[in-house]
């Protein structure tokens, strides 16, 4: 933890700072609700940033563990009167319970593989909760999901709870990736068989990646829930899991931070849109995809690292081309004398 | 650094984005102008509709018709003499954007009363922050649960499945028809028909003798429409929207399938005429008036009003009006019924609103403490396909 703070103290800090000030900066509730889906969506991100970027894993079914958690802690609530609490927790549970099942199952799969598993998986889900209509409400899904009552459940205190857990969670990756486990999922993140003549067991360690990253999805799938109040199983499908894919390309893919400014810049851009829709008539509805599959493209032919590794870099290019500059100055000054 | 690196790729791409889409965009406008009754603050209302994305062929009749009523409640004074303003949103089809669009509208434009939205999952959303809210809700989408069961301040103008079930049993029961037939889509339209036309079935005297189900993207039912030739059926009742019912009464038409086909409204439209082609002959359905505006009798009480709504829309937008574009003109109508009533004062929307009664487009409403929908099944038609055209049943 020393060593975590020591290392990333000052973007941590920047990010609380930004991260407490941001609902008094925009004192709107509309602001406050773009900021709780966004930290939804960032808790999604980082936990895929676990499996893709540290154990090298594509996972296109990450929307299916986010519904998981979202239906767990629903039925539980309305169906059988439990508090929010306790449908918190075990929608923290069971989608990992189901990335464990999932996980082991195609442990040894690698790459395109993988890819292709978690994407039947994704439809498996989708369909089941559309057609367990006895427990979910099929297609016409779920009413009256109550809140989670933290501090009232008003918009602010949303806020700030959801911000919490994303805090919490970004926390838990940074340290885990400073971790031997962290070395160990770059290590397999490089080369799979270098990886295994180390010694390092890449089927446990792809499958604790995964199960992660299925509690993170679930814990904000059963956040959504409750914010929500409502639930069908549109959400939860192909096109979501690939909006989360997206946040963490563009962020860059071996950075936890980067799972998280990605987040931002898609929500950012989303809210741009619709702001300049408000101006430019035709900007409307659906081009937020056609912009962010346009920066994916773009990205991935000249970024392919991502934005906060590309930037990291650049950044450290130039303080040694500056301490560079500083040396030699130094050195002039001293012929000099 | 930072900053000029994200500069140099954010920049080109919001540029070229925006010129390629204002090249691309179509004409809407952010909100509707507030007409001759100016002068007084008006009252803002908040419509949200499905503009683009999945429903966005419902969503955009529905603000079509909502913004030429704005007007004409404008120029004829307003309502209590403040102008009315209707400021709109896109859900993009989507429940979460649907959440925020209604927090936008009530918490920066300080909206009222809603409007919206389109489909089920979005007007669903909606109607849990505006219960919340207490801001009254009236929904443009079909599902029974909106109103089912009732809420407070929590409306609906659609027809439901419920209705068309029990219209069809009244003719088949005029019929003397006691066997019936089922092929529903196995979407959640078609399912909430089976649902509807299995609990009423018994009411009405009548036996389902078989039941099967096809889904939305089959190119054939023919092994289905077989095992009910096998079968003593006297009639076909078919629930599913484009294009799977058209392809029902052609390959049953192939196979000499000589009962009735009555197919439900999810299909009644000029769609499915152009997809039927001549097989359509003698196809029932039931329906909304709007359908056959011109064939309303004289003295039906709906006739006044569909007349002027059907001339008004095709003189602004030049095409006939289907019936979301009704759902939308009933909506605002009866929004402005309630405001009127309440003397303008927004606050007393949701228990005013329960004493309205109304004749629109899609039916008489009549508002109660105990229905939030307001509609009967007679409400709706029986129509027939007669030289390619749908031609209303006496």
């Amino acid at each position: 933890m020393k060593q975590l703070t020591k290392k990333w103290g000052k973007s941590l800090g920047i990010y609380l700072a930004l991260m407490i000030i941001f609902p008094f900066v925009m004192p709107d509730e509309y602001y406050r609700s773009v900021g709780i889906i966004i930290g939804l969506q960032a808790i999604v991100a980082i936990g895929l940033c676990l499996v893709m970027g540290l154990a090298g894993q594509i996972s296109l079914g990450q929307a299916s563990f986010w519904g998981i958690g979202a239906y767990t802690s629903a039925v539980l609530t309305t169906k059988f009167g439990l508090t929010p609490l306790v449908g918190l927790v075990a929608s923290a549970i069971v989608p990992a319970v189901f990335a464990f099942i999932l996980g082991r199952a195609i442990a040894g799969l690698q790459g395109y593989y993988l890819a292709m598993a978690t994407l039947a998986f994704g439809y498996i889900v989708q369909i089941g909760i559309q057609e367990w209509e006895p427990v979910t409400g099929g297609a016409s899904g779920m009413i009256s999901i109550p809140q989670v009552p933290f501090f009232g459940g008003s918009e602010l205190s949303m806020y700030y709870l959801i911000w919490g857990i994303v805090t919490c969670v970004l926390l838990f990756s940074l340290n885990l990736m400073h971790s031997r486990i962290g070395r160990a999922f770059r290590a397999i993140h490089k080369s799979e068989v270098a990886a295994t003549s180390m010694g390092i067991d890449v089927r446990k360690f792809k499958l604790n990646a995964f199960v992660v990253s299925g509690m993170f999805a679930g814990i904000s799938g059963g956040l959504y829930a409750h914010y929500m109040g409502i639930l069908d199983p549109q959400p939860f499908g192909m096109h979501e899991s690939i909006k989360f894919l997206t946040m963490v390309v563009i962020g860059g893919m071996t950075s936890i931070w980067g799972a998280l400014i990605g987040t931002l810049v898609i929500g950012f851009i989303s809210e741009g849109l619709v702001m300049l829709s408000e101006v430019v008539p035709g900007l409307q509805g659906d081009v937020d995809t056609i912009v962010f599959g346009g920066i994916l493209v773009l990205i991935v032919m000249f970024m392919p690292e991502g934005l906060v590794p590309r930037i990291r870099s650049l950044y450290e290019k130039a303080q040694a081309k500056k301490a560079a500059a500083n040396a030699e100055q130094r050195v002039e000054r001293k012929a000099a004398i | 650094m930072k900053k000029n690196q994200s500069r140099k790729w954010l920049f080109p791409i919001a540029l070229a984005s925006m010129v390629l889409l204002s090249a691309c965009g179509g004409g809407a406008k952010p909100a509707a102008e507030a007409g001759a009754a100016g002068g007084k603050e008006p009252i803002k209302l908040g419509a949200v509709f499905s503009l683009t994305g999945p429903n966005s062929p419902l969503g955009v009749p529905e603000k079509q018709a909502v913004e030429m009523l704005v007007k004409e409640i404008n120029g004829a004074g307003g309502v209590d003499g403040r102008p009315v303003e209707v400021v709109f949103e896109d859900d993009k089809s989507d429940n979460t954007e649907a959440v925020k669009a209604v927090k936008k509208l009530v918490s920066k434009e300080k909206v009222v009363a809603l409007l919206g939205s389109s489909g089920s999952g979005p007007s669903l959303g909606m109607a849990e922050f505006s219960q919340a809210e207490k801001i009254p809700l009236i929904s443009m989408a079909a599902a029974d649960q909106m109103t089912n069961p009732v809420r407070a301040g929590i409306f609906k103008t659609p027809h439901t499945d419920v209705h068309g079930t029990k219209r069809i049993y009244k003719y088949l029961k005029e019929k003397g028809i006691t066997k019936i037939a089922l092929l529903n889509d196995s979407n959640p339209y078609g399912s909430g028909w089976t649902q509807q036309l299995q609990k009423y079935a018994p009411e009405y005297g009548i036996t389902i003798v078989a039941e099967e189900k096809y889904g939305t993207k089959d190119p054939s039912m023919s092994s289905q429409l077989t095992k009910i030739k096998g079968t003593d059926a006297q009639a076909l009742i078919v629930a599913g929207t484009n294009p799977g019912p058209a392809t029902i009464v052609k390959e049953a038409k192939q196979l000499n399938l000589s009962i009735p086909i009555i197919s439900s409204h999810g299909s009644a439209n000029s769609k499915f005429l152009e997809l039927v082609g001549d097989a359509g002959e003698g196809v029932l359905m039931v329906a909304g008036k709007l359908l056959v505006s011109d064939q309303i009798a004289a003295d039906d009480p709906q006739a006044a009003i569909v007349k002027k709504f059907v001339d008004g829309y095709k003189a602004a937008y030049n095409v006939e009006p289907d019936g979301f574009a009704g759902y939308g003109y009933d909506g605002l109508n009866l929004m402005v019924e309630g405001l009127k009533q309440a003397g303008g004062d927004a606050s007393k929307l949701n228990e005013v609103l329960e004493k309205v009664k109304y004749v629109g487009v899609t039916g008489e409403f009549v508002f109660s403490a105990e229905d939030h929908n307001g509609l009967t099944e007679d409400s709706m038609i029986m129509v027939e396909v007669k030289d390619g055209k749908f031609q209303i049943l006496k």
